[in-house]
């Protein structure tokens, strides 16, 4: 570092000053009282007082009213040029900080405040920055200001001067590394130089990785990210197809469950109906068995009544025929007793008695026929009334019977209205169910169809925000931060061309001029002979009618072909950027990229959102499937309930009359009440057929009363009221016993007239009688085995009457068939597998639901099989399995590159992480570093009277040896201490590769010491800048090429 | 001894070709090495296509997973559009989509896919289940394509048994895997036998990376080529295609002959010793090899420095071609012995002695530092050079 120029106004005196200084040796000589300290002290200000600081007063030039100001330019390191500005002390104070590479053209860095900071910044002297902890006052110091700007009456206060004082780190960092580079070897320099450029390929300065294109971690970074990206979504595919393999093994175990359920429950319904339908089969064999073998027994009674009535018949025909035979014998007999009485009775008397007698015997037939006729009704009517009691009894037990058959079919029909009405509730339940099934699922697929809705509306949306921010063609952000760089360039330039310009102008005649600075118009009227004074920052257009024009414009050509050139490249970047987008500035520009972005993240957004939707509509044909088929299911259900419904009954009205009953009834309650009912249905039936059983068996008997009665009924007269027959019973008694009585007086009066015969007559006729008794008797006997002959016949031909249709009956049954058929139906029905109990007292329709349940959840497991395979052949299966093994082989590789390379980079690290730790061991001593230079100059000053400078770790001098003692300064001359101080400052100055100013030092030293140390400084000024502030510039005059100002060429002096 | 006919006694001769997996990426390699493979795969197309021209053949048959993917990037269904219009043919290339690359909508076998539509006429797809091209007079090609990545069915099954009276030369062409392990879940399985059961002179599948002939006993002929290019370590008999060839006489049984046309070799060397990776220096032709090295083994400093320079050497720099074409080097298990003497020359600065000294020290249980202490030793001889 060395300082270029330095420039100072109203100063302590000097009204101006401006001096240029060469790298090397500078000798700036002058008068006493010139002002050479105040040019010293206005470097020191510049580089370390702040602008408004109060000891910038000592500056203060009290003969002027004016600021003392202060410009400084250095160079910190080829083509880093600084210029430091600053005017001291109230309002008017100000600084500022310029940068320039070529040491002409400078650009502002800083200014105010912020130039102190960036000033220690770049300086690294161990002062404090503005505001720092320990507060700035006045001119700070520190141990490097102490050594390169040490004070003309303080020539040997570096001996005192400590690191330990200073209020700021960094002093002693830049001297620490300086005096480490001054310590290396260069083979060790080369080496930590190589092991550094390692660690710089790979780490930050922080010790994090490095980022960027260059990077070794870069590549490799994104190749792991995108092996790890694709890692994650083969992963996640693989879950899939791994969730599709676990859906599709879990879905053919339930599925294989399901078909066993379902087979089974088709089992148990086709063993229920089988055994429904066998057993119906063994009834109706069981009931034809009956009915054939009750044909056959009335064959085999009619037969049997037959043969009885044919034996009956002819053992009455035989009685019959021997009552006519015995009847002929008595006629012959008779015949022969009234030849022998005619023969004894051929007188008159006899004949008279014979006429009474005949008229007596004509009279006693007739009244005895009466009298049988009278008997005969008695006994028909007898028997009549009993028939007709008995049938009276038979339908009164008849009608008792009818009437329970009634109300058991009463009972019946109103129990099956009860279990119809159940059986439509079950249904209404189960209705209501599907329908509640059915619109749980619409409702699903409604939320499905509103995400599908909501998806494609988020879509629509995110293409219109997408198309709008399209519209806007807003510039990628590097292209709008390419244009602010050229701005910026443009800027720097025509900042360098603003120089200030000042242009006089006199006329000798009056004009009108128009005026453009800095392209801002004015107007400006010249009077004749007015010198007209017009400034401008860097442009400057005079126009003069009739006269001419002025264009003047700052900075030099390179400047403003270098403006130019930025114009140029603006237009060119901007214009189309600019005309195509509507926009005027890189501002509106950034705001426009902005917008899109906005726009962008919005329109991503809403994808995202419409993606989650689309992620919720998955299954939605499923979904569509299950409303149509729980929609047939509720329409099943309602045909049902309509089937079940009473005549005039609306289905509305079912339902709401259902409705009402929820809360009170229960689905399993209507089950129990229809299973309890169909028990008691059942009963009922059974006691029906018992009534009607018993009421066909009694209708038969009184069919039997009736017909026994019918011939009585022919007896006693057709057309008779059977409630007049006891009435005529009575009559006919009366009537027989009257006959009977008249018949007994005939015969009284008959045998009164025989007993006018002879007893021979009366033998004879008393044989006679008899005979004729005996034929009476006999014809009687006839008459009865005529008659019950008769009847016999008669019910003979009623049983050979029945006999026929029954005959024909059973020529078209065959009992054996019918037998075997119920043997048949009931070898069948034992040999039917047991029903299960679960099956035994359950409604066959709900069998048969279950049946068909198990049957549709079985398809339906079928159906999500099928999907989930589909699935599973989309994502992948094996061809996945193989990309998992791919990438994970890649991911596998680049695990061990990183390794590696984490192996490698954290060895380069190591390495200098230990070169560093070795070498900061070697030279944390800083005192270490400066004794040896310290010492050998001192012992070549001395002619090795002098050994070795004690410096501590703080750079802090304690001593020198003298003949083996170490002497503290204090004991030596001020000359010899003057001399150690400045080869300590030089050595310092050297180590930093910095400027020195020696403000008239080495006042106490002899003309020898003052030699040798002006020929040292001379080698030394090979490196650095020293310098000399002097009023004997002669001292220096071999001190080999150096750099002579006159200051009093170069000072104005306020006084 | 089977008797070889030669062109005079051949009714019909075919390349069978399948797996050219075009536009697979190999990631796990550096860029320059995985443009290398997968350009492979790309020019042993051109080769395929040239045996196919140089044997004269009456019909090229691709097996399936011709792409690595149904639709991939465009430089590689370009890049075989190019290879089929360099021809100017009339014998009919039949490309069947297989597993990872199956005809869907979106994949390059679709009409509406610039590849679809830029193939040549005699470039046909198999685009339908039942798909059959006559070949000449008395031969016919039947195939089913794989529409899915994954599957269960036999696409075997579904080609039609020989009518009677068909006496035609029938080649089978499908894509899938004969293995039929009992509980083993196979991709497209064909069962076996199923040549004989369908009717086929020769099924001609894809899938197996290995050339194998599935059933060398069978009536027919059932054969897997293999891939052109092996896709990965561990594969064997890659490289190949097929030749078929039906003699005039019906009776007799196609001869299968397999044809070399894949340029790569890929290997897995485990290097327990420095003598084991010399070795490995020295063997020619490794330009067309990629090596998969596994080091282990624990080096003095100065073996382990050499071992370091063959590596270098095997795998080249900006200034050296490398000895192996693509090389992947798993050294994890390459270290510096624990008691390995490396003390640098007296007349190296005290700093750095220092620092190996350190280094030693703490390299017997820290890897780093072992290669910490070989990066020094590696500068330090260049020191001393």
């Amino acid at each position: 570092m060395w300082i270029r120029r330095l420039e100072v106004t109203h100063c302590a005196g000097i009204a101006a000053a401006s001096v240029d200084l060469e790298p090397g040796l500078n000798v700036l000589h002058g008068p006493n009282e010139l002002g050479k300290s105040t040019l010293a002290a206005a470097i020191r200000a510049a580089l370390l007082m702040q602008s408004q600081s109060s000891a910038a007063e000592r500056l203060r030039d009290w003969h002027v009213d004016a600021l003392p100001e202060v410009t400084l330019t250095f160079e910190q390191e080829p083509h880093r040029n600084w210029r430091v500005r600053k005017r001291f002390g109230g309002s008017g104070a100000f600084a500022y900080l310029d940068f320039s590479r070529d040491g002409r053209d400078f650009a502002q860095d800083s200014r105010g405040r912020e130039v102190d900071g960036a000033l220690q910044a770049l300086l690294r002297w161990g002062i404090e920055a503005p505001g720092g902890r320990r507060g700035r006052r006045g001119m700070p110091s520190s141990l490097i200001t102490t050594a390169l700007l040490g004070q003309q009456e303080e020539a040997t206060a570096i001996l005192d001067a400590s690191l330990a004082d200073d209020a700021d780190d960094s002093g002693k960092q830049r001297l620490t590394e300086a005096l480490q580079a001054l310590a290396e070897d260069p083979r060790f320099k080369s080496v930590l130089n190589a092991v550094q450029e390692k660690v710089d390929e790979a780490f930050t300065s922080t010790g994090r990785r490095k980022a960027g294109r260059v990077s070794p971690w870069t590549q490799l970074r994104e190749d792991r990210e995108n092996a790890a990206r694709r890692k994650r979504d083969v992963d996640a595919q693989l879950d899939e197809s791994h969730a599709a393999q676990e859906k599709i093994s879990a879905l053919e175990l339930v599925l294989a469950d399901a078909r066993d359920e379902a087979e089974k429950a088709h089992t148990i319904l086709a063993l229920r109906r089988d055994h429904e339908r066998v057993a119906h089969i063994l009834r109706e064999a069981e009931h034809e068995r009956q009915r054939v073998a009750a044909i056959f027994d009335r064959v085999g009674d009619n037969r049997t009544s037959t043969a009885s009535a044919t034996e009956e018949v002819s053992r009455l025909e035989g009685k019959r025929d021997q009552a006519n035979s015995k009847l002929d014998e008595l006629d012959i007999r008779r015949e022969e007793a009234e030849a022998r009485v005619r023969e004894l009775e051929t007188g008159s008397a006899e004949q008279g008695r014979r006429l009474r007698e005949q008229e007596l015997e004509a009279r006693r037939l007739r009244l005895e026929a009466a009298e049988g006729r009278h008997r005969d009704l008695v006994e028909a009517l007898t028997s009549a009334i009993a028939l007709h009691d008995q049938i009276s009894a038979l339908d009164t037990q008849l009608a008792r019977k009818r009437n329970r058959l009634d109300e058991e079919d009463a009972t019946s029909a109103r129990q099956r209205d009860e279990l119809r009405d159940l059986e439509c509730h079950r249904s209404v339940i189960r209705y209501l169910a599907a329908r509640t099934e059915a619109d749980r699922r619409r409702t699903a697929l409604d939320e499905v169809q509103a995400y599908v809705v909501e998806a494609e509306k988020l879509d629509r949306r995110a293409q219109e925000i997408r198309a709008e921010a399209s519209r806007f063609d807003a510039p990628e952000a590097a292209e709008i931060e390419r244009l602010r760089t050229l701005r910026t360039d443009l800027r720097i330039a025509k900042e360098k061309l603003s120089v200030g310009i000042v242009v006089q102008v006199a006329l000798a005649e009056a004009h009108d001029a128009d005026v453009q600075a800095d392209g801002e118009p004015h107007g400006r009227a010249l009077a004749a002979g007015e010198t007209a004074e017009f400034e401008a920052e860097r442009e400057l257009r005079l126009a003069i009618p009739d006269i001419g024009s002025i264009h003047v414009r700052g900075g030099g050509r390179a400047l403003l072909r270098e403006a130019e050139d930025a114009e140029a490249r603006w237009a060119q970047a901007s214009h189309r950027t600019f005309a195509r987008t509507g926009c005027t500035s890189v501002e509106e520009l950034a705001e426009l990229r902005q917008r899109v972005d906005n726009l962008l993240a919005d329109a991503t957004e809403l994808e995202s959102r419409a993606s989650e939707a689309r992620v919720r509509t998955e299954g939605m044909d499923a979904l569509e499937r299950q409303v149509i088929e729980a929609n047939a299911e509720t329409e099943e259900r309602a045909s049902a309930v309509r089937a079940l419904l009473q005549d005039g009954e609306s289905f509305n009205d079912r339902i709401d009359n259902w409705k009402m009953q929820v809360g009170t009834t229960t689905e399993s309650a209507v089950k129990a009440r229809i299973q309890e009912l169909d028990q008691e249905i059942r009963k009922t039936t059974e006691r029906r057929d018992q009534w009607r059983d018993e009421a066909s068996r009694d209708e038969r008997q009184v069919a039997v009363k009736n017909a026994e009665l019918k011939p009585l009924r022919t007896r006693v007269g057709g057309a008779s009221d059977p409630a007049d027959w006891p009435r005529r019973l009575a009559d006919a008694k009366t009537a027989a016993n009257a006959a009977g009585a008249s018949v007994a007086e005939v015969e009284n009066a008959l045998q009164a007239i025989r007993q006018e015969s002879s007893d021979e007559v009366a033998q004879a006729r008393a044989a006679l009688s008899d005979l004729e008794d005996r034929c009476q008797s006999a014809r009687t006997e006839l008459a009865d085995a005529e008659g019950a002959v008769l009847e016999a016949r008669d019910r003979l031909k009623g049983l050979e009457g029945e006999f026929k249709p029954l005959q024909e009956a059973a020529e078209n049954e065959d009992l054996g068939k019918a037998e075997a058929a119920r043997d048949e139906a009931q070898r069948a029905f034992n040999g039917l597998a047991p029903l299960p109990d679960e099956a035994r007292d359950v409604d066959i329709d709900d069998l048969a639901d279950a049946a068909t349940v198990a049957e549709h959840r079985a398809d339906t497991l079928r159906s999500e099989l099928d999907k989930a395979q589909g699935a599973l052949e989309q994502v992948g299966g094996q061809y996945l399995e193989e990309q998992a093994a791919q990438v994970e082989d890649e991911v596998d590789t680049l695990d061990s590159r990183e390794r590696e390379l984490e192996l490698d980079y954290g060895g380069w690290r190591m390495l200098h992480e230990v070169l560093k730790e070795a070498e900061e061991e070697e030279t944390a001593h800083l005192g270490r570093a400066l004794v040896k230079p310290v010492s050998q100059r001192m012992a070549a000053l001395t002619g090795n009277r002098y050994g070795e400078v004690a410096i501590d770790a703080q750079l802090n001098p304690g001593g020198i040896e003298l003949g083996g003692d170490e002497r503290d300064f204090e004991a030596l001359s001020a000359g010899t201490r003057e001399q150690i101080a400045l080869l300590l400052r030089l050595s310092i100055a050297e180590a930093l590769n910095s400027f020195v100013i020696l403000d008239d030092q080495l006042t106490q030293s002899d003309g020898g010491r003052l030699t040798w140390m002006r020929d040292l400084l001379g080698q030394a000024a090979a490196d650095i800048q020293i310098i000399v502030l002097t009023c004997h510039p002669d001292d220096y005059a071999t001190a080999g090429a150096c750099h002579t100002v006159d200051l009093a060429q170069c000072i104005t002096r306020t006084d | 001894m089977e008797h070889n006919p030669g062109d005079g006694d051949v009714a019909l001769k075919l390349l069978h070709t399948a797996d050219w997996h075009l536009g697979r990426r190999f990631p796990a390699f550096g860029r320059d090495q995985e443009v290398l493979l997968t350009r492979a795969r790309l020019e042993v197309l051109g080769r395929i296509l040239n045996v196919a021209a140089s044997r004269n053949v009456d019909a090229v048959l691709c097996a399936g997973d011709l792409f690595d993917q149904p639709s991939p990037p465009e430089e590689w269904w370009r890049g075989a559009l190019r290879e089929f219009a360099r021809r100017d043919w009339q014998r009919p290339v039949i490309l069947l989509p297989g597993n990872h690359d199956p005809l869907t909508a979106t994949s390059v076998y679709h009409p509406s896919h610039p590849f679809r539509a830029g193939l040549p006429d005699f470039v046909h797809v198999v685009d339908r289940p039942g798909w059959q091209l006559p070949v000449g007079d008395h031969a016919v090609v039947l195939a089913n394509p794989c529409t899915s990545h994954a599957g269960q069915s036999n696409l075997a099954e579904k080609l039609p048994p020989r009518e009677p009276g068909d006496e035609r030369i029938r080649i089978g062409l499908i894509h899938g895997q004969t293995f039929d392990i009992e509980g083993h879940q196979t991709n497209f399985p064909i069962a076996r036998g199923s040549a004989e059961a369908r009717g086929l002179d020769y099924l001609a599948i894809g899938d197996t990376h290995a050339f194998r002939e599935v059933e060398p006993d069978a009536p027919a002929p059932t054969v897997y080529p293999g891939a052109p290019e092996a896709t990965n370590f561990g594969e064997r008999d890659t490289g190949n295609v097929v030749l078929v060839f039906f003699p005039l006489d019906r009776r007799r049984r196609a001869r299968v002959e397999s044809e070399r046309v894949g340029t790569w070799t890929w290997r897995e060397v485990h290097c327990d010793s420095l003598l084991e990776l010399k070795a490995l220096r020295t063997e020619p032709d490794l330009q067309h090899t990629v090596v998969r090295l596994t080091l282990d083994m624990a080096l003095p400093m100065a073996e382990y420095d050499e071992a370091e320079r063959i590596l270098d050497e095997l795998a080249g720099s900006d200034a050296a071609t490398p000895r192996v074409g693509v090389l992947d080097v798993r050294r994890e298990r390459l270290r510096l012995a624990a008691d390995a003497d490396v003390a640098l020359d007296d007349s190296l600065p005290e700093v750095l002695r220092v620092t190996a000294e350190r280094l030693r020290l703490r390299a017997a249980t820290d890897e780093t530092a072992g290669r910490a202490l070989h990066h020094l030793y590696r500068l330090s001889r260049k020191l001393l050079d």
